[in-house]
């Protein structure tokens, strides 16, 4: 049965809250962003803040064998060996000498199982934490977390995905949830959202009378009329003249030089500066995407290259979020679609395998230095603790405190946030 | 071979149905106390369960944006405004009379047809695109402009399978869901009867009661034999092919120890067909069998079987959704809301105005326009959406008092039905009963077919065997007789040489020898004889056990056929059970839901009087504390009233809508316009008459008109303000993307341009500001600006003078980006 009061969860109220809370904004004028976007916060302020997940996205699949659960079987292991790491008895691929220094905020799944080997569908999987039945569509992690840490004064959208540079538009990734939390697509430089400058021929003093007489026509309307819908619309226009204030946010050449330098000038370093910034504005969820990694020929010499260009970045960037007192708040999740098979194939590449592969996360409410589950030595089964994404989904929604046994209520209907039949994986929740 | 094929017999209880209500419409014209016509109806409906102050009507003005925008998709042309402020002016008090003409005019327009085949093409497709949607909508449009029934539509859209080109645009429906079985049913199940099921797919629908899993498996079963064929001979060419079998069992994932059931094709409210024609093997079920390369087609076609019954005016749940989504569309929420969660956990907010609306569909043959006019045409429609001031209204007549005893006459009311619900409850497990009953001997039937089938299949076999056996033995047969007349000639001659040289004695062993070889060869010769013969004997049994077993599946065939009438009968009874229960069921939930509604007046009655009470005693500290609950109460009450259509409803426009009103405010259509009129006049100068077709003209520019519309604003607008295919797209949403697209994107400024006879063209030329303020206002939210208004405006257009251009710009916008604009008045 529906609650009874199914209309009083409705987003209707919320927008209502959002609107009362945005008028405030709205009131407050041009000056009041200052505070909200100011840097150098102290670490103890900042902890206090809300929380947010920065998804990197290794997108084609990179190897389990060449990155997190190195073996050194002659048949399966390949050519690089096993490196230590900060934590004692951890061992990842050498490839990683810089990750392997932060495993101390790290922890590692090592017993994934999915099942599905095909691109678009285990992407599907992993980004929506459920197994889709046909006829139905999920949201994404994002949506679902922004949706999840919504706050009515929040001036952003919720559901980040970075671009290096170019401008994006809206991502159509919410489902049910509706497209206010669908992903916005942003570049690292000013302007990096698409419409965020005024149009030729507009003046700021010119776009400053032309808003003054939609908000003088909105005044009066709201006098004969009142609706939690209309207030959303004018919100709307508030929202978008903030970001435009505020386009130096995008721009991660505000960044100290030394700063840029840390990390590097390739795109994904970029993305990930650009990640950290939103961050530090408390964006509930970012997406960093490294695209590619899908070697079924010469696995190992691409894998040196491809390792190589997100290693150091990767490794900076935890590093820069705890010292500035982000990691305790912020779920670093290193995501890709499925691993690769132990067989190596006649072209020295590894094929798609979903039965035995790995994910690395790294800080808020995440157990450091912790490795859940274990895969034969020559890595094809998993020999402990199997897991899939549906596991994986809670874990991550519980770390930035969702109840994720808990549903959405949207439109008169109740969702599940998460597969209501799994739950998260405990002994990793600190 | 088909056994029987009565496809007629379905439309049976149609014709019935139809006579009916021909005679209802007949005894409609002749009688002289005819019913008060459906837009007073609704309103008798809606004012019945409302206890509040009167609520006035929608201004002339914000009526006609109101209608033009719900009717054609934008918003009135000043020149259309200026014509009915001036009829309004001239025919004062006709205020009623007026707005009937513009409703029946708007109606008749070209732009209405096009207007609701983009309405339609949305509510069928969700913008899922594959077939060109460009296809559809003018299929629809033409439909529309042809004034054809619209569950006749739903008729062709259900039954098309993508050939021909007439009717192809109609397979989108399916086509455009890739035929995918499970989402064909969840969709024909969300759109055609308002009920989303999917989570019964696996098991009955953990929220939902009245959502079972059988229910999924019902619409399934006609559905699953269906799929998507591409066509290699036509570029892959997209299709619908469909198998002749596909049985189905479900179980439920809960409670996997109970077994698989057997799914019956069966529609919500027991629809379901007469008993389907059977075939005595697999190959005669088919027109053209499947093979590679070719689109099979079944000679019964189990989804044509959905197109009839899922759009017979008997199926309630068919009415009910398409009637309450023509009203959500007109109304902003449907009476059931969502649209398609029609359930018993979800009552409509009026089950009375529901089944009015729904037996008026049928009444009216499924006419679209006449549904529209009605309800339009209604006070509830033109209903104001300023809330009432409460603070000087009395109360209802009887006071507190007099809603305290109309509970306690709705308790009484209600206590009335339940002996009725009792009996009825017996009277449908009975029905249930006869209808397992019934159906149960189909299946034992049914099961002897399948072994009958089985031993035919034996015998078929048995039959090839022996008549290889009879070949081979004829083979033999052969070679034996070509030995002995071999043998016969031999012999005779070798006696002709015999007596020739009698006294060769070799010659004469070899006669010899030949005699008793043609001995030994006519004696196998009689033998193999009668091998053949036996063995005729044999394949001739052989071939009676086939015809017999033929005949046999062919007798229980029929005999499945009479019981299948039984079967059929039986869901008649139980589906006439249904309908009474759904009335009953109506009438409970309109009790309780207006025992709801009194009770939140009371409560909220009782609270002002207890703060006025305090007010007069001095007791502010109480008094504070008691506001508050009287807001929220307050609050309540009015959610109350705007839900149940007594206070106007807030909507925003749809894409569509903003589209052709941002269009028209800027007035971006006069070129257009003037140039297909120059065209019609110039390629019709040799034949006067038809240049003269006023309806012939309209049609050519509208056509042109909306071709540059769509051109030069969809892709800004609809895509953004649109919810993603395949999701509902009847809720409200409002992105940053948006905003910053009208206040940022370089085409959004292009239109502002002053530009041939565009809005900001001539604004520039008004010099007088009242004008000026006018023009402004009326082109874009169509109405006239107040004092404050125009004087903000004269003072603006005073102090910018040097840069008016831009000022004009810059109003212009403000007046698109407002909240005003965005809403339907």
């Amino acid at each position: 049965m529906l609650p009874p009061n199914m209309h009083c969860n409705s987003n209707q109220h919320m927008i209502g809250r959002r609107q009362f809370l945005g008028d405030l904004w709205t009131g407050l004028g041009v000056t009041a962003g200052a505070g909200l976007f100011a840097h150098q916060l102290g670490a103890s302020e900042v902890a206090r803040r809300g929380k947010s997940i920065v998804v990197i996205f290794l997108d084609g699949g990179i190897s389990q064998f060449e990155s997190w659960d190195p073996k050194s079987d002659l048949e399966t292991g390949g050519p690089f060996k096993a490196i230590p790491t900060s934590v004692p008895g951890i061992h990842i691929s050498e490839l990683f000498p810089y990750t392997a220094r932060q495993m101390h905020r790290m922890a590692l799944v090592r017993s994934m199982s999915t099942g599905l080997d095909d691109h678009g569908l285990a992407k599907n999987l992993v980004r929506s934490g459920r197994t889709t039945r046909t006829a139905t569509e999920y949201p994404e992690l994002g949506a679902v977390v922004a949706k999840g840490l919504e706050r009515p004064d929040f001036p952003l959208p919720g559901y980040i995905r970075t671009m290096a540079s170019g401008v994006g538009g809206r991502g159509r990734d919410a489902a049910y949830l509706g497209p206010a939390y669908a992903s916005v697509s942003i570049g690292a430089e000013a302007g990096g959202i698409r419409n965020s400058k005024l149009p030729e021929g507009v003046s700021p003093e010119s776009d400053q009378r032309r808003q003054d007489f939609r908000r003088f026509l909105n005044e009066r309307h709201r006098r004969r009329v009142e609706a939690p819908e209309i207030d959303a619309y004018s919100q709307s226009f508030t929202q978008a003249q903030r970001i435009m204030e505020r386009s130096e946010l995008f721009d991660i050449s505000r960044e100290p030089e030394t700063v840029q330098a840390s990390y590097g000038k390739s795109e994904f370093g970029k993305k990930l500066l650009l990640a950290r910034r939103l961050v530090e504005q408390e964006v509930p969820f970012v997406e960093v995407s490294h695209d590619g990694w899908d070697f079924h020929h010469n696995n190992f010499e691409f894998h040196l290259h491809y390792v190589a260009d997100i290693d150091r970045p990767f490794a900076h960037f935890l590093e820069d979020l705890t010292q500035r007192g982000l990691l305790e708040r912020t779920l670093v999740i290193v995501m890709t679609e499925f691993g690769r098979t132990p067989k190596i194939n006649a072209g020295y590449g590894r094929d798609h395998y979903p039965n035995a592969w790995s994910i690395a996360m790294a800080g808020c409410g995440i157990q450091h230095g912790a490795v859940i589950g274990k895969t034969d030595p020559k890595g094809v089964e998993v020999t402990d603790r199997k897991v899939d994404h549906r596991h994986l989904f809670h874990t991550y929604l519980r770390a930035v405190g969702i109840n994720s046994s808990g549903h959405f209520q949207i439109a008169g209907r109740s969702f599940p946030i998460a597969d209501p039949a799994y739950g998260p994986i405990k002994e990793l929740l600190a | 071979m088909v056994v029987v094929q009565r496809l007629t017999n379905l439309f049976r209880p149609l014709q019935v149905l139809l006579t009916t209500c021909l005679v209802a419409v007949v005894a409609c014209v002749s009688r002289a106390d005819e019913p008060p016509p459906l837009s007073d109806r609704i309103d008798q409906v809606v004012a019945a369960s409302y206890h509040g102050p009167e609520i006035p009507s929608a201004g002339d003005l914000e009526f006609l944006r109101r209608i033009y925008l719900d009717l054609i998709g934008r918003g009135p042309m000043i020149e259309e405004v200026r014509a009915c402020l001036s009829k309004l002016e001239q025919r004062p008090g006709e205020s009623q009379a007026i707005r009937r003409e513009v409703i029946d005019e708007l109606l008749d327009r070209d732009e209405f047809s096009r207007q609701y085949a983009r309405v339609l093409d949305v509510m069928f497709t969700e913008r899922r695109e594959k077939i060109s949607v460009l296809e559809f909508r003018s299929f629809i449009r033409q439909w529309l402009a042809d004034k054809k029934p619209l569950n006749e539509l739903c008729l062709e859209i259900l039954a098309a399978d993508g050939t021909g080109d007439q009717w192809r645009p109609a397979a989108s429906f399916f086509i455009n869901r890739d035929a995918d079985p499970n989402l064909m049913t969840r969709d024909v199940g969300r759109i055609f009867f308002g009920r989303d099921i999917q989570c019964a797919q696996c098991h009955d629908h953990p929220l939902v009661a009245d959502y079972q899993q059988s229910e999924f498996f019902g619409i399934l079963s006609f559905v699953n034999r269906t799929y998507l064929f591409l066509d290699n001979k036509q570029n892959n060419k997209p299709l619908l092919g469909e198998k002749a079998d596909g049985p189905l069992e479900f179980a439920s994932v809960f409670h996997p120890e109970r077994g698989k059931s057997p799914a019956q094709p069966i529609l919500p409210t027991a629809m379901a067909m007469d008993a389907e024609p059977m075939f005595v093997s697999e190959a005669d079920a088919y027109l053209v069998p499947p093979e590679k390369d070719r689109r099979a087609v079944p000679r019964y076609s189990r989804r044509q079987q959905l197109a009839v019954l899922a759009t017979h005016p008997e199926n309630q749940s068919f009415n009910r959704n398409l009637a309450n989504r023509l009203w959500a569309n007109l109304l902003g929420t449907g009476i059931v809301h969502p649209v398609d969660m029609h359930h018993a956990a979800n009552p409509p907010v009026s089950a009375a105005l529901l089944r009015l609306l729904a037996n008026e569909l049928v009444t009216c043959r499924y006419d679209l326009r006449e549904m529209l006019r009605q309800i339009t045409r209604s006070q509830t429609y033109q209903r104001s959406q300023t809330v009432p001031q409460l603070e000087s209204w009395q109360g209802p007549g009887g006071g507190i008092a007099g809603l305290e005893s109309e509970l306690v006459n709705v308790d009484r009311q209600l206590r009335e039905l339940t002996p009725r619900e009792i009996s009825l409850n017996e009277e449908k497990k009975e029905a249930t009963t006869a209808l397992n009953k019934a159906q149960a001997d189909v299946n034992r039937i049914q099961q002897q077919v399948d072994t009958e089938r089985a031993t035919l299949q034996k015998h078929t076999a048995e039959r090839d065997a022996q008549a290889t056996k009879l070949t081979g033995i004829q083979t033999r047969k052969k070679t034996t007789q070509e030995l002995l007349a071999s043998l016969k000639t031999a012999h005779a001659e070798s006696e002709k040489i015999v007596l020739l040289r009698p006294e060769d004695k070799e010659l004469i062993v070899a006669r010899d020898l030949l005699k008793t070889r043609l001995a030994t060869a006519t004696a196998a010769a009689t033998a193999i004889d009668n091998e053949v013969n036996e063995q005729q004997e044999e394949s001739n049994k052989a071939e009676r056990r086939v015809e017999d077993q033929r005949g046999r599946i062919l007798a229980l065939a029929n005999r499945r056929l009479a019981l299948g009438e039984f079967v059929a009968e039986a869901r008649v009874v139980l589906r006439r059970v249904r309908h009474r229960e759904q009335a009953l069921l109506d009438q409970r939930s309109d009790h309780e839901q207006n025992k709801t509604r009194i009770t939140t007046l009371k409560n909220w009655l009782a609270q002002r009087d207890q703060v006025r009470q305090s007010i007069a005693a001095g007791q502010n500290d109480q008094s504070d504390v008691q506001k508050q609950q009287l807001d929220s109460l307050q609050t309540e009450l009015l959610k109350t009233w705007r839900r149940s259509y007594a206070i106007g409803s807030v909507r925003g426009l749809s894409p569509e809508q903003f589209t052709g009103a941002t269009y028209t405010t800027l007035e971006m259509y006069r070129p257009v316009r003037e140039k297909a009129l120059a065209e019609w006049e110039s390629t019709h100068k040799a034949n006067p008459a038809e240049r003269d077709d006023v309806h012939k003209r309209q049609v050519f520019v509208s056509a042109a008109v909306a071709a540059n519309m769509w051109d030069t604003v969809e892709d800004l607008i609809v895509e953004r303000f649109s919810a993603p295919a395949g999701a509902p797209q009847d809720g409200f949403f409002a992105t940053v993307d948006q905003a910053l697209a009208i206040q940022n994107d370089p085409d959004y400024q292009k239109w502002l341009k002053p530009a041939s006879g565009n809005l900001v063209e001539r604004l520039i030329a008004l010099d007088d500001p009242n004008q000026f303020a006018e023009q402004l206002y009326l082109s874009s939210v169509c109405r006239l600006p107040d004092e404050e208004e125009r004087t903000m405006i004269r003072e603006l257009l005073s102090q910018h003078a040097g840069e008016r251009e831009k000022l004009i710009q810059e109003l212009v916008w403000g007046v698109l980006a407002s909240a005003e604009f965005r809403f339907i008045p």
